[in-house]
């Protein structure tokens, strides 16, 4: 076994704030409330949803990427972006040293959905041959790896709202076993779908206040959680590979931890204790002690139960209270993309010295008395280590441990 | 009504099957244009949808149809359905 940090020598992003990290560390860093998409139809009555603006050749060029799954296209905006910053030029690159990663959660929702409309009116013989290639969940890698030449391994991990964050440890994992020497790791998912939202909103798990503060992470007032979708892509090297180069370092990822809670389909055990497994065996990972670290990027979906087992969880874990923040205030919960988003989002905390605000949160729920939420506008802090935690259905959990 | 479809297949080569559209023209076969197999059975869906005209099984054999040829038979397929 090979040790050592895998560094993050490239980003790139697709949110509901926009395209490129800088617009979505923005929104973030400002706490701002997205409206969402003019003109777009109600995607589920009375209930805010924050899609991503449609977009075009200019974002995404290439032949064959216009009627992709959104999932897909998403992805591939990403991991375009990630590839640039990290100086790398896959023209030249030797791709059988270079693997791709991508978590999702749902796949191509709404072109399964869309086809399904055709077959109920015109029969099988109206559905498209591009049905398959367009939706299937391991598609985003398989589109990835042909536009870059990637011919190492291409994974895909399935772990509900975790996926994300799971990518990013497995890809971790590629460079420290030695399987590669490049791992391209991608968080994606396009949810913003009426059957989507529908089924979650029969959960009870959606936000029923149809305004632009629904996501209230940790409120003392939150009603669930207000869906997104998007992408977050990483490159990720060795140490010593990104240093030869010289390579852009926008941080690295010490350790992860994946844990599954074995206990309900989707509510996550009530004692936390798969998730505080998780962030411990990332700590232990990276080699560090809880109160090393600076910051906590949390889950935090604003759905009554989540936020009320990880709040508990992080003052149980860190008793030295680290400021805490949870982006989906401002984004809303992408799903299988928010593990990524959330990990580059907390490489952008670490760099700047800055904890962005827990949007719309104004008092947090007495039960988490002793979080030391951050709230209103940013605060400046020194940080060195930071986890990000990802909780799913299922009951998979993920936690990583981000330095600068 | 040859012109007609063949303007509808054009359309459907760029805009469904992102055909650059200064090679979209009546000349070009169908694997000039880099229309796999797959690409040719999305057009054969996409015809019968837009106008009626059904190809049917003969897709593995239409790669080396121009366009103008691939609406001639379209045109042939949609009277040999109207006289059926």
């Amino acid at each position: 076994m090979r040790t050592g940090a895998a560094v993050v020598t490239g980003a790139g992003m697709v949110t509901a704030a926009g395209i490129g990290v800088d617009e979505t560390w923005k929104a973030v860093r400002e706490g701002r409330s997205l409206t969402g998409v003019p003109d777009r139809p109600a995607d589920v009555p009375e209930r805010h949803c924050l899609p991503v603006a449609p977009f075009g050749k200019d974002v995404l060029p290439g032949r064959g990427t216009a009627h992709l799954d959104p999932f897909i296209r998403y992805a591939l905006v990403a991991v375009d972006q990630a590839l640039a910053e990290s100086g790398h030029d896959p023209r030249s690159w030797d791709g059988r040293r270079v693997g791709v990663v991508v978590g999702c959660g749902l796949g191509g929702a709404g072109t399964m959905a869309a086809a399904q409309g055709r077959l109920l009116d015109g029969g099988a013989a109206a559905v498209s041959p591009y049905v398959h290639p367009r939706s299937l969940i391991n598609m985003a890698a398989g589109t990835v790896a042909i536009r870059h030449g990637i011919t190492g391994p291409s994974h895909t991990v399935v772990a509900a709202c975790a996926s994300g964050a799971v990518a990013i440890g497995v890809a971790r994992d590629l460079l420290r076993t030695g399987a590669c020497d490049i791992v391209v790791a991608c968080g994606t998912d396009a949810g913003v779908v009426p059957v989507v939202a529908a089924g979650f909103a029969a959960m009870g798990a959606l936000s029923d206040a149809d305004a632009l503060d629904a996501s209230r992470p940790f409120a003392a007032d939150r009603s669930g959680f207000v869906l997104s979708e998007g992408a977050a892509a990483v490159v990720l090297e060795r140490e010593e590979d990104a240093r030869r180069r010289d390579a852009p370092r926008l941080g690295s990822v010490l350790g992860h931890g994946c844990t599954t809670d074995a206990h309900h389909p989707v509510q996550p055990h009530p004692d936390g204790a798969g998730a505080e497994a998780a962030v411990r065996e990332a700590l232990a990972d990276a080699r560090l002690d809880a109160r090393d670290v600076d910051h906590v990027n949390a889950h935090g979906t604003s759905t009554p139960y989540n936020d009320r087992v990880e709040g508990r969880l992080i003052n149980r874990v860190f008793p030295h209270r680290p400021p805490v923040t949870a982006n989906k205030g401002v984004l809303g919960h992408s799903l299988g993309a928010a593990g990524a988003v959330e990990a580059v989002l907390t490489l952008r905390s670490l760099g700047a010295g800055v904890v962005p605000p827990t949007a719309h949160t104004r008092s947090v729920d007495p039960e988490l008395s002793g979080l030391d939420l951050v709230t209103g506008r940013e605060r400046a802090a020194d940080l060195r280590y930071a986890v990000s935690t990802s909780l799913g259905f299922g009951g998979a959990n993920c936690a990583l441990v981000l330095g600068t | 009504m040859s012109e007609n479809l063949q303007a509808t297949i054009i359309k459907i080569l760029v805009e469904d099957l992102e055909v650059d559209a200064e090679q979209a023209t009546g000349d070009a076969t169908l694997a000039e244009l880099d229309l796999d197999s797959l690409a040719i059975a999305e057009l054969v869906v996409r015809l019968k949808e837009e106008a009626g005209a059904d190809l049917g099984e003969e897709e593995s054999s239409m790669g080396s149809l121009t366009v103008s040829g691939l609406a001639d038979l379209a045109v042939a397929a949609k009277s040999g359905e109207q006289a059926a």
